[in-house]
């Protein structure tokens, strides 16, 4: 698949780790990261700049979180695509996030084939909903 | 403690040297096989299918066996034969010491016996030290979760070799990596590491060789911890506890967190690796 096909991402994730094997995870799949962040304030800003298809979205981060992240963008675009990734997958979390918009929530550390079935479906408009 | 120590115990004890401890050691490496290995060669798993359960493997507290039946590649009736055939054939690092001629069974049996009493011992005093917290839930809940991510995640083959409270017997490493906790309950957790550890963490966090420690490799500690704790936060909740947690920091001592009454030393050893996790709620 060209790039030009492909599904663009905006990853958003305070660890540079984490962006490291997200961009790992992705590579040769039909998704591309086309823009990162490592804040919720500028997720916001690039979310306007790339229009991308899925957000993929950590929970803790400096000042602004995940979840306010999420509501602000949900906000302005209520199609979006988001699907949470964090460790922080207590029940609340995961119910909080998915009633304020996200489309699915990937719990730290996952399997990467998890992830990216979860990226498909969601890209395809199938929910699964965990 | 676990017979995973008795090279540790005879080299305290003087019995065998560093070299004749690797020598035995890398010759159970080459005889034993893993579960998956016997079972690739039984042909009941294809290497895709023993791929996919290792990765899996790092996500969860479940075993090899577990998920293969989990995902339908094998049958409860297969695993248990495939543990069958990896137990039988197991070659100890105890029939290694002997076959090398290091120790004679004599010898050895003497250790083993002395290696028993001591184990009983630590595995008495550690439930004293948890049964006697005011929150004890909370304190199994953060050394479970900790040992497992640091045997799964990072790759140790680590064991709590012993739990204690003593504010003047911390012997902190130089690599502290603390976050923050509140809730229901709120504290401190650190995570007090030498920097070849902290390698070892970076190393499997990124799924590259870290050679120093850099601000990538500081970033990959600190996820490390943030899964610690979020993992943590989940098990928790599953109690009817509930915490939030901060964002993690990196320090090169260990701050005046210590200095609370509800403070938890766990010690967890390897034959390579010494991690000090150090939990203090307030």
């Amino acid at each position: 698949m060209d790039n030009t096909s492909k599904f663009k991402v905006l990853a958003v994730d305070d660890s540079l780790v984490t962006l490291k094997i997200l961009k790992k995870i992705i590579k040769d799949s039909e998704f591309e990261i086309v823009a990162e962040s490592t804040s919720g304030e500028d997720a916001l800003i690039k979310y306007d700049e790339v229009q991308p298809d899925l957000v993929l979205l950590d929970i803790i981060m400096p000042e602004m979180d995940g979840i306010e992240a999420l509501e602000k963008i949900i906000a302005k675009d209520p199609s979006a695509k988001i699907v949470m990734v964090s460790s922080m997958g207590t029940k609340e979390k995961v119910m909080e996030s998915l009633e304020k918009g996200a489309k699915n929530f990937v719990m730290k550390p996952y399997e990467k084939s998890t992830l990216l079935e979860v990226m498909k479906k969601v890209c395809s408009n199938e929910i699964a909903e965990s | 403690m676990s017979i995973k120590f008795l090279g540790q115990f005879l080299l305290e004890r003087g019995k065998i040297i560093r070299e004749e401890l690797l020598e035995a050691l890398n010759l159970t490496k080459s005889t034993n096989l893993s579960i998956g290995q016997i079972a690739l060669e039984s042909e009941d798993l294809t290497r895709e299918q023993i791929d996919s359960i290792c990765i899996c493997q790092k996500s969860t507290d479940k075993l090899f066996g577990e998920i293969a039946v989990e995902k339908k590649y094998l049958t409860q009736e297969q695993v248990d034969e495939l543990l069958m055939i990896q137990k039988n054939e197991r070659f100890s690092l105890r029939d290694a010491l002997i076959q090398k001629g290091y120790l004679t069974m004599q010898e050895l049996q003497e250790e083993m016996k002395y290696i028993q009493e001591r184990s009983e011992a630590i595995e008495a005093k550690n439930l004293e030290v948890i049964q006697a917290s005011k929150h004890p839930d909370v304190e199994q809940a953060f050394i479970d979760v900790a040992l497992k991510m640091l045997r799964r995640v990072a790759q140790m083959d680590l064991a709590c070799y012993e739990l204690h409270r003593d504010k003047n017997k911390q012997n902190a490493e130089f690599w502290n990596i603390n976050q923050a906790f509140y809730g229901d309950i709120s504290g401190i957790f650190t995570l007090s590491i030498s920097e070849k550890t902290f390698l070892k963490i970076a190393s499997e966090m990124i799924q590259e060789q870290q050679r120093k420690i850099d601000d990538l490799s500081k970033d990959a500690g600190k996820e490390f911890v943030n899964m610690v704790l979020g993992n943590v936060a989940v098990r928790l909740s599953e109690k009817g506890t509930k915490i939030s947690i901060k964002l993690p920091e990196i320090s090169t001592k260990l701050n005046d967190v210590i200095d609370t009454d509800e403070l938890l030393v766990a010690r967890f050893v390897s034959s390579e690796y010494e991690v000090r996790c150090i939990l203090c709620l307030h």
